[in-house]
């Protein structure tokens, strides 16, 4: 794989891909190191700076919310909950949705059939109903959030393996490994998740953005993540009531949130490209 | 494999008593049928394949000998029967069908898209053997996966590679090396050298009979090139709209062709004029 | 016929590729080194080599059909008028109807949504300006020319309702509707079966005759070609090594990989020996870095001096119509 890594590594060096990559990388080194530059907490109330606006000088750089919070301190947590969503999400739809969809679109036939029906009624259910069923369920946490937004986010990616699966099939080297005396799962595993794990990771990278959307807006209901815990969306949900009394409360979250979506769609892009191979 | 022929029971005999007596061929195809979408691919195909025989195929695309190469491996489904050292392959449950296959093996006309294009040349053709032995000894597997890349001609740095780094006639020897390492009893050829340049056809050609002739594997040499399948064959089946129209041995087929579609494929052999 | 104006004449063309990903020109990929050729009204050339030794490129480059991620230079002159480094706009006046290409595959040369008919009508819609009726009518005349049975029935089918055959008819049908002055067709019966094959080289050679145009058979069969060419060139590594009259070529070949090419071609008048003749090695693949002769390492006859120093296209010994490039030509 060190070969075929080291040639995906050199086209995507090559391409635009760069500066998302760069992008991301110090969002994230500034969501991790900026809590050790700046003393105030994300709860600690200053009472003297109530909804003060920003400024480098002084002690809150990005402002204060109406209590009086380090908004500097919140814009921090809020993105590391959001990617931190975003990513554990796609991790799990991207095991579940690899696994069915090599099983389905490997066994085709009547198992596919049936394993697509089940998808299909799945994502029949709407995501909202889903979302407060089960906070009614298990009350309000950051877990029920990460499992149902996983439960969904899946079906897509099962469907996309199950198509790069049934072209994979179709080459002959898997019937030279059938020939061979290979058994499905170790076809299935050798063989297909391989050559699907390209473009399947290219599309996670791209549901990551999706997911912190999807959070966001959940969030910005009221259903996401809780006070005094704050994700972008919950932010950008305080920060839109005081939009005209203290745009930056909006504008900050809002930014981070706009440069990390635009950076992760163009690295799935890239990444999408320079995974190919180009052997098909 | 007597016990494996005993566990199953029916109506008919699962082992054909003959193989016991030595007069079972290798294979012996009966009335093989494979449908597609309502039209006969393969419309019933009958014939015996002998040890260390080659039996050629010939045929226009669409004639159905690709299909039928693939309803003998049981990679299609097919009706008929197709008696593997004289046991109903059909019949084999999965473990019995595994441990044939690995005796019947086949080499793809397509040498890039027979090759799993996230493997080097060495795990493709190490593949096989981790399927084969159940004590798996790395060393010993290590040097046959060597011993058998030398002898397909590959030389070590493009042992390392993958197949799309190495030209159609590298990739066709990987292949034929993974088809041979397990010692099968019969190969079946498909098309092995026809999207090969004319300059290598010859090469892939003779390391074929060279392989053949050192482990006496039987081979079924499925091609439209009449010019190479009479090199290599023993006998040779014409096939034309899923049917053998004529059978014969490489002698009679090429001086005295009987029917007209055999002579008409003669004729349209192009020689430099 | 010197002096006479040529359909076509490429000099010295080059053709370079950039990989995809690679933005150094130091990583270019060399396809074509240096070719020329000239193709004369009504005359039929031969270009045979190996895949990768260049020989669709070339015409790709000529016609304007390159990729992006490539660049041609040097100079192609068709009926006197210079292609290379032309905008589309000028060339799509060429392309189609004075020079045509067909290509190996006819499945993927068709538009699949498009019914045949139109395809063919097409071309003659949009270079003479005629209405689709009387296009429609030339169509189906064309079909007939091309011996597509059933030509009316054929004319309201899809592509993928053809047979390989009579999708190569189409598509010959389709580069023909136009009267073009040069036909370019690029190994035209290597995804056929040899019954077909033969019908298709039939077809060729008597539309030829028929239109009057010239026509270049690319392929990498010395036996396809031999059947229509008047002269064959070969090519190898990116360079022609042996051009000349196509009796000279297939009997008397002086270049080594020419006499290598023509032992391995398959024959059905070899005695059976049970072993095919053979060429060792392989073809050097493109963008190889070569010093010297391309075929040296091939070669039985090459000594130090192929491989340190190139051989130039000169006239052969002994045979004022034929260029060879190679250090210890074969004698006749």
């Amino acid at each position: 794989m060190s070969v075929l890594a080291a040639e995906a590594w050199r086209r995507l060096r090559t391409g635009k891909a760069m500066g998302a990559l760069w992008v991301t990388a110090l969002i994230l080194a500034f969501t991790l190191l900026g809590p050790l530059l700046n003393p105030n907490g994300i709860e600690a109330i200053d009472w003297s700076h109530v909804a003060s606006s920003p400024s480098l000088t002084g002690a809150h750089w990005f402002g204060t919310d109406r209590l009086g919070r380090d908004l500097f301190a919140r814009t921090l947590e809020g993105t590391r909950v959001s990617l931190a969503v975003g990513l554990l999400a796609s991790a799990v739809s991207l095991v579940f949705g690899i696994g069915y969809g090599a099983v389905a679109g490997y066994a085709g036939g009547r198992t596919d059939h049936l394993m697509m029906r089940i998808i299909e009624t799945l994502s029949g259910l709407p995501l909202i109903f889903f979302v407060i069923f089960m906070t009614v369920l298990f009350g309000r946490n950051e877990y029920v959030l990460f499992g149902s937004i996983g439960a969904v986010g899946w079906l897509t990616m099962a469907r996309i393996v199950r198509g790069q699966t049934m072209s994979v099939r179709r080459r002959e080297f898997i019937e030279a490994a059938v020939v061979g005396g290979a058994r499905s799962g170790r076809i299935i595993w050798r063989h297909i998740v391989p050559n699907v794990i390209g473009p399947v990771i290219a599309y996670a990278t791209l549901t990551v953005p999706q997911i912190i959307m999807l959070e966001s807006f959940l969030s910005f209901l009221g259903l996401g993540i809780q006070e005094p815990h704050a994700s972008l969306g919950t932010l950008i949900a305080e920060g839109a009531g005081e939009m005209e009394a203290a745009p930056w409360m909006l504008l900050i979250p809002g930014a981070f949130l706009a440069a990390l979506l635009v950076a992760l769609n163009v690295l799935g892009d890239a990444l999408r490209d320079a995974l190919d191979t180009g052997d098909a | 494999m007597l016990a494996g022929a005993a566990a199953v029971s029916g109506e008919t005999p699962v082992r054909d008593a003959g193989w016991l007596d030595g007069e079972m061929p290798l294979l012996r195809v009966e009335d093989l049928r494979v449908d597609f979408a309502a039209r006969a691919a393969v419309a019933g195909v009958s014939f015996e394949l002998n040890e260390g025989e080659t039996l050629g195929l010939v045929g226009e695309s669409g004639s159905g000998k690709s299909t039928l190469a693939r309803a003998i491996l049981r990679l299609v489904a097919s009706r008929g029967r197709v008696w593997w050292r004289g046991e109903d392959l059909a019949r084999l449950d999965g473990r019995a069908l595994r441990r044939a296959r690995r005796e019947l093996q086949i080499v793809f006309q397509d040498p890039l898209a027979s090759l799993d294009p996230r493997m080097t040349a060495a795990e493709s053709i190490a593949e096989p053997l981790r399927l084969l032995e159940s004590g798996p000894d790395p060393a010993a597997h290590a040097e046959r996966v060597a011993r058998m890349l030398a002898r397909v001609g590959l030389t070590d740095g493009e042992t390392a590679r993958y197949p799309h780094q190495l030209s159609g006639g590298q990739c066709q020897r990987i292949g034929i090396a993974r088809a041979m390492i397990g010692g099968p009893k019969l190969l079946i050829c498909d098309e092995p050298v026809s999207s090969l340049d004319v300059s290598i056809q010859g090469q892939i050609v003779n390391l074929l009979l060279d392989l053949q002739r050192e482990s006496g594997t039987a081979m079924l040499f499925i091609s439209h090139n009449l010019a190479v399948v009479r090199q290599v064959s023993h006998r040779i089946l014409v096939m034309y709209e899923g049917r053998i129209v004529e059978s014969g041995s490489r002698e009679q087929i090429f001086s005295a062709p009987v029917h007209p579609y055999t002579r008409a494929l003669l004729a349209a052999v192009p020689s430099i004029p | 016929m010197p002096g006479s104006a040529a359909t076509l004449a490429i000099d010295d063309l080059r053709v370079a590729f950039l990989p995809r990903g690679a933005r150094e020109a130091c990583r270019l990929v060399t396809a074509v080194r240096g070719v020329s050729l000239r193709v004369d009204p009504r005359e039929c050339l031969g270009l045979v080599g190996e895949s990768g030794s260049g020989k669709t490129q070339i015409f790709l480059a000529a016609l304007g059909l390159l990729p992006p991620n490539s660049a041609a230079t040097g100079r192609v002159r068709f009926q006197g008028e210079d292609l290379l480094g032309e905008t589309s706009g000028r060339l799509n006046r060429v392309r189609g109807s004075r020079a045509s290409m067909i290509f190996q595959d006819p499945m993927t040369s068709l538009t699949p949504h498009l019914k045949v008919g139109v395809q063919i009508a097409e071309s003659l819609v949009c270079h003479e300006g005629v209405s689709w009726r009387d296009a429609e009518r030339a169509a189906l005349g064309m079909l007939e020319r091309v011996s597509v049975p059933e030509a009316a029935r054929r004319m309201r089918q899809y592509p993928h309702e053809l047979s390989g055959g009579l999708r190569q008819r189409v598509t010959i049908g389709m580069s023909l509707i136009c009267k073009p002055a040069l036909l370019i067709a690029d190994e035209p019966t290597t995804a056929l079966d040899v019954t077909l094959q033969a019908q298709i080289i039939e077809l060729l050679r008597s539309m030829r005759t028929e239109i009057g145009m010239s026509l270049v058979l690319i392929s990498h069969d010395l036996a396809v070609v031999g059947q229509l060419a008047e002269r064959i060139a070969v090519m190898y590594g990116g360079r022609i090594v042996e051009c000349g009259p196509a009796r000279q070529i297939l009997h008397a070949p002086r270049h080594p990989y020419t006499a290598g090419l023509l032992e391995c071609t398959p024959d059905l008048t070899r005695p059976v020996i049970g072993r095919m003749p053979t060429l060792g090695g392989q073809p050097p693949s493109a963008g190889t870095q070569i010093e010297g002769c391309a075929f040296a390492p091939r070669c039985p006859r090459a000594a130090e001096r192929c491989r340190v120093e190139r051989p130039p296209l000169e006239t052969a010994a002994g045979c004022p119509e034929s260029t060879v490039a190679c250090h210890f030509p074969l004698t006749a």
